[in-house]
């Protein structure tokens, strides 16, 4: 207790520096959870009205907390606590509105000396560019807080060391003296869990601040805030998780604009040197309160909170003639995320790129040019350090000793850029310079533009600051200390690097695993960059550490991009699509020239596209060597990993207990029986001979690489609108894939379809080669679900009617429903069958688990479709869900959507007292024990209710044969059992029989199915050719599968 | 169509022991027990989920083991019959069908015996009505029902004499 009573009175964050004292948090099973409740505008709404007793309602809500505008719900589990909030729907009256919003700027001159703007125009070499940086950092954060009441005294974990002002404003809120507030630095995750963790955590307490998580310090203060009022109104353990994602003002820019002069620069001039330098900023001051204070209507703790940050504008170094200026933005109404230190990162990112470029321009090595301004003795000893470790080499004579190893591969290029940072930070109890200097190594994939950083060297050092620090006082690095510090440092560089080279949010993004997990998945760690510490990483009291560490990561990334393949970037993230486009802009020159002739050159691309399309016969394109392993990066593989997911390909491309992609499944069409072709990169049978060019064309036109023309059940139709950058990253991950010499049976229709050369007609009729277009009036989510649904997802190959050609209805006819493999492919519109409306939620549920309690099972060739998705982010998953949601009137909401469900339940239910004879024994002896919850005793899993299902309200009964006939094996995300295959048990009068019998009794308002007799001799007729093996439905016939 | 799966090595708990079997994960959870960790339990009846002869209980919870995949029992206890015994201590559901005389050829035993005791644990003293209603779908060719509906009624006697809850795992 001793220890808690230093902590409570303790000017800082209780660290645990000595590795004796750290307070784990209540374990999770203690813990409540809490979910607050906010408008999208949480500064300027006020609360009208909610439902407390509807939240209250919800199993296992322990509380409906509300203060003045502060509404949340705790509850015994993080779902039941979102289902409590999501009861309450408050009504919230937005006040003010943004009147305000767009005051003049105020400029103010931070710091001047010498004549910089005569020195800038007398200049001969003169460098003038604009940097951006996104204000909220670059990827929206989150952040989990545990706080405790207990005694009249508050703790709280947060993953933060950086209180700033925070405690003062816990205690205001509370209404408790500062003292019993107690704060502790804490990070969530399942590796940091256990105690043993906590413990090594202490060790490196100085390096799990630098917490590349900058971005969550803010956040931590409000999820901080948000438990500590939560906790005190239950008077226990509370756990709250704040996503600044849900706000839409997270964003905003801050704009540095720098202009500088060079002098010297002859080819390895040691002379070379900035003369001058002018820097404006522009940003929007940073508001530093936690929200919960500012929703409960708490007076701010501290007089002076926040205001403008200039850190950072005065550049490091000794220049002669130096003007920098702030010009600040009027504050919008909700800043929520502001990093406090987004100024200082956007400083650092914007001169250190700029520096960069002026010693490209001068031809001057860019350390080299850093070091000749740099007063500061301990600082320019590290950068010395940093560039001796990573073996650093100026541009020019890297790329002749590039050149002789013949490193200069086409696929991957290679560079690596410097950046340096030096801030003093008045934050703490103490000012605190830190300075830090990084070399990162990148490997860019010329043909995706895929950025990845593949090592990163960084230095980093801090003292408080006193005076003027002594020169001699850098610490030589300790072994030890950095042996424990790699694995809290490695996370956060990933993370930073992650989050830089992450692409903008666009309709090909591809989120990679890390952005659902909340710890950094093994998956991810062959992306992460390699890390060297070198550097003193000495511990200060009050302030560990700090952000500093991270500062320079943007910049010298940039910089490294810039090494690699000539392309600047001045605003991140770093994105594949952006270098891409930027490398492939590289040749061109003046604009007005360049326009026309683009326009030119797609002119002639639409003419040649015309007469391409028509031409019946297409000449070959030539053979090519497979590349070689290891062409391209593994960033680049990865995310074609996910398109081949999303594409289905595996689905129709694998044999029935063949290798993966090597071809040979009969697809039945109603022209004939087509078989799909190895895609392996085997030279033989597969696409291993293939260029990237032939590939392009399959997938577009229809094309085979000889010329041969494909049959659309290849749905090129749809590939046509996959991206560019997600075509060069699929055909990078089959050509990555191991080759499997695999023939295919060959494909032979009948006449007049085994004539290939009719397709070219085909396809000037029936298919579009247009990329997708994303329709700006919608969001980047429907986007998102539109491109992954239109094109990878092929959905309406399968859920749009085909006319006589066996080309798709667009327009009023698309996803009106159509037929697939002999099932019925339902509509997916507001034609949908369904006797419950799909909400965008059941249709979440139904594609992520294959199952959707109020519409059924996925089965047939709709299952292997959820096994793929499951390879994808649960956003990707989502945003199909939203975009099909889109076709169907708004659904009425949760209540009434249940009350219909027992509508229907109570109606089979009545029927069924009446319903007797064979066909209700069929159904009591073989359907009910899984099917009828309201009979015998709950069964582990789900029954599927029948009166919900879709299929048995659709207007043809094959979906419902195939299922009693072929059976469903169980979804593998869910807990569903397998349906087994009644084929052997029922002939085909007792199928029939029993379907009948399930339309009259379970969808009564239905007219009776038309000829479900041919439909049951049909479809098992179907079974029987082996065209199509449902997985795991022969399990039913007793005999043990291999093991 | 689907991509085979290849065996993959699965983790098990079942009857209070963790096990590890290597399987096909689609395989009937009754196959494994029965073939790979030799539960000979659990019977073999109709394979459909009809009979009940399979039933085990997964998380205290009825189920047709024949056909639930192995994979979704991964991360669930399991319990068969062998499991409900304490050493030589019988369960008192096992007790109560032996003194009422409840078998003629017993295939349908296990099934009966797992799903009283799923419905014991959720009613202690159940009704002959509750009684029939839950094993109406465990089909007994025999017609030994008579003596089955008595075994359970004994069961809750002897279950409430024990003063223990009907604590299936």
């Amino acid at each position: 207790m001793n220890d808690l009573a230093r902590v409570a009175g303790g000017g800082d964050i209780a660290h645990g520096a000595d590795g004796t004292m750290l307070i784990p948090p209540p374990a999770r099973e203690r813990c409540l959870f809490g979910e607050v409740v906010r408008p999208r505008h949480p500064h300027a709404a006020t609360l009208r009205r909610f439902d407390a007793e509807a939240a209250r309602a919800v199993p296992d809500v322990v509380a409906v907390v509300a203060r003045a505008n502060f509404l949340a719900v705790v509850a015994r589990s993080p779902a039941q606590a979102a289902a409590g909030a999501a009861a309450l729907r408050p009504v919230w009256s937005e006040a003010g509105g943004r009147t305000e919003q767009r005051v003049p700027r105020r400029r103010r001159v931070v710091a001047s000396h010498g004549d910089a703007a005569s020195a800038l125009a007398a200049a001969s070499m003169q460098l003038e560019q604009d940097y951006r940086w996104p204000l909220a950092g670059i990827a929206p954060p989150a952040a989990t807080a545990i706080a405790d009441w207990r005694d009249g005294e508050l703790r709280v974990w947060l993953p933060d060391s950086r209180p700033g002002a925070l405690r003062a404003e816990l205690a205001k809120l509370l209404g408790i003296a500062e003292t019993a507030v107690a704060l502790i630095c804490w990070h969530d995750g399942a590796d940091m869990a256990d105690m043993a963790a906590m413990a090594a955590m202490a060790d490196m307490a100085d390096m799990a601040d630098v917490s590349g998580a900058a971005a969550r310090a803010s956040v931590s203060h409000h999820a901080a805030a948000d438990a500590a009022l939560l906790a005190q109104a239950v008077g226990g353990p509370v756990r709250v998780r704040f996503d600044a994602a849900a706000f839409d003002d997270a964003t905003g820019w801050i704009t540095t604009r720098i202009a500088s002069a060079t002098t010297g620069g002859e080819p390895d001039g040691e002379a070379a040197a900035i003369s001058a330098y002018q820097v404006t900023a522009t940003a929007m001051p940073v508001q530093a309160r936690p929200l919960a204070s500012i929703q409960t209507g708490t007076p701010s703790a501290v007089s002076d909170v926040g205001g403008s940050d200039d850190a950072g504008l005065v550049p490091p170094y000794r220049i002669d003639h130096l003007e920098a200026v702030s010009a600040d933005m009027a504050p919008t109404a909700a800043a929520i995320a502001i990093n406090p230190l987004a100024g200082a990162v956007a400083q650092v990112f914007a001169r250190e790129s700029h520096l960069d470029e002026a010693a490209a321009l001068a031809g001057v090595d860019p350390v080299a040019l850093r070091l000749n301004h740099l007063q500061d003795e301990r600082g320019a000893a590290l950068v010395r350090q940093v560039a001796r470790q990573a073996g650093w080499q100026a541009p020019a004579q890297r790329s002749v000793s590039r050149a002789a190893s013949g490193d200069a591969s086409a696929g991957v290029r290679r560079g690596r850029g410097f950046a340096y940072a030096s801030v003093v930070d008045a934050d703490g109890a103490q000012p605190t310079h830190s300075w830090a200097a990084w070399v990162a190594d990148v490997e860019v994939d010329a043909f995706s533009g895929e950025v990845s950083v593949t090592r990163v060297t960084l230095g980093h050092d801090s003292a408080v600051s006193t005076s003027t620090p002594s020169p001699s006082s850098l610490p030589s690095p300790s072994p030890g200390r950095t042996q424990a510090a790699a694995p809290a440092l490695e996370h956060d560089i990933a993370e930073a690097t992650r989050q830089l080279t992450a692409q903008a949010p666009s309709f090909d993004r591809w989120a990679t695993a890390a952005d659902a997990a909340t710890a950094l998945p093994a998956a991810v760690g062959t992306l992460a960059p390699e890390v060297r510490v070198v550097g003193g990483l000495t511990t200060t009291a009050g302030l560990r550490g700090s952000a500093a560490a991270t500062l320079p990561a943007a910049a010298a990334i940039a910089n490294a991009i810039f090494d690699a393949t000539g392309v600047r970037l001045r605003e991140p993230p770093f994105s594949g699509e952006r270098v891409r486009l930027a490398l492939a802009g590289e040749h061109t020159e003046d604009a007005p020239a360049r326009r026309k002739r683009q326009w030119l050159i797609a002119a002639g691309a639409a003419i040649a596209g015309l007469c391409a399309t028509v031409m019946p016969w297409r000449s070959a394109i030539a053979p090519v060597a497979p590349p070689e392993p290891g062409f391209y990066s593994a960033a680049t593989i990865e995310r074609g990993r996910l398109v081949a997911a999303a594409g289905d390909c595996a689905v129709c491309h694998t044999a029935p207990n063949g290798a993966k992609n090597a071809g040979g499944l009969p697809l039945e069409t109603p022209f004939g029986t087509i078989y799909s072709t190895n895609i392996t990169p085997d030279v033989d049978t597969g696409i291993g001979n293939w260029s990237y060019a032939a590939f392009e064309r399959a997938m577009r036109e229809g094309v085979h690489r000889d010329g041969r023309r494909l049959y659309p059940a290849f749905p090129y139709t749809a590939f046509a609108k996959i991206s560019e950058g997600d075509m060069r990253a699929l055909y990078a991950y089959l050509m990555s894939a191991e080759p499997v010499h695999a023939p295919a049976p060959k494909t032979e229709l009948a006449f007049p379809f085994n004539l290939r050369p009719l397709m070219a007609g085909w396809n000037l009729l029936f298919h579009r080669n247009e990329p997708f277009q994303p329709d700006p009036s919608r969001s980047v989510q429907w986007n998102r679900g539109a491109y992954l649904a239109e094109g990878l997802g092929h959905c309406s190959a399968c859920h749009s009617p085909r006319n006589a050609f066996g080309a798709e209805k667009g327009g009023r006819a698309y996803l009106t429903g159509g037929e697939a493999e002999g099932w019925e492919a339902p509509a997916l519109t507001s034609l949908s069958r369904a006797p419950i409306p799909w909400t965008e939620e059941d249709l979440f549920q139904y594609l992520r688990t294959g199952y959707s309690s109020r519409h059924g099972a996925a089965a047939g060739p709709m299952a292997p479709v959820v096994e793929e998705l499951a390879q994808l982010p649960e956003s990707d998953v989502r945003a199909i869900a939203h975009y099909v949601a889109s076709f169907n009137a708004p659904p009425p909401d949760a209540a009434t959507l249940d009350r219909q469900a027992r509508v229907l339940e109570q109606r089979s239910a009545t029927l069924a007292r009446t319903m007797t004879g064979p066909a209700d024994r069929l159904y009591q002896s073989a359907c009910a024990v899984c099917h009828q919850s309201d009979q015998g005793v709950p069964m582990f899993g789900a029954k599927p209710s029948l009166a919900l299902n879709t299929n048995l309200h659709g207007d043809k009964p094959d979906n419902v044969i195939q299922a009693v006939l072929k059976g469903i094996p169980a979804p593998s995300s869910n807990a569903l059992g397998d349906m087994p295959s009644f084929a052997d048990s029922f002939d085909d009068r007792q199928v029939a029989e029993l379907v009948h019998y399930l339309r009259a009794r379970f969808a009564p308002d239905k007219p009776a199915w038309q000829g479900v007799d041919e439909a049951v001799a049909r479809i098992r007729g179907s079974a029987s050719t082996g065209a199509k093996v449902v997985h795991g439905a022969n399990g039913a016939n007793g005999a043990h599968h291999g093991q | 169509m689907s991509v085979p799966r290849p065996p993959s090595q699965l983790s098990l708990n079942v009857n209070r022991t963790e096990r590890s079997v290597c399987a096909d994960p689609a395989t009937p959870l009754l196959y494994v027990l029965r073939n790979d960790l030799e539960c000979n339990g659990p019977k073999y009846g109709c394979g459909l989920g009809q009979c009940g002869a399979c039933t085990v209980l997964i998380d205290g919870v009825a189920a047709r083991s024949c056909v639930v995949p192995v994979r979704a029992a991964v991360g669930h206890v399991v319990t068969t019959l062998e499991g409900l015994a304490r050493g030589e201590r019988l369960d008192p559901v096992q007790q109560a069908f032996i003194e009422e005389q409840a078998a003629q050829c017993g295939y349908c035993l296990n099934g009966m015996i797992m799903t009283a005791k799923a419905l014991l644990s959720m009613h202690p003293d159940p009704t002959d009505e509750q009684i029939r209603e839950a094993l109406r779908f465990n089909l007994c060719r025999c017609g030994t029902h008579v003596e089955i509906v008595r075994a359970v009624k004994r069961a809750a006697v002897l279950l409430g004499q024990a003063g223990q809850q009907a604590e299936p795992r």
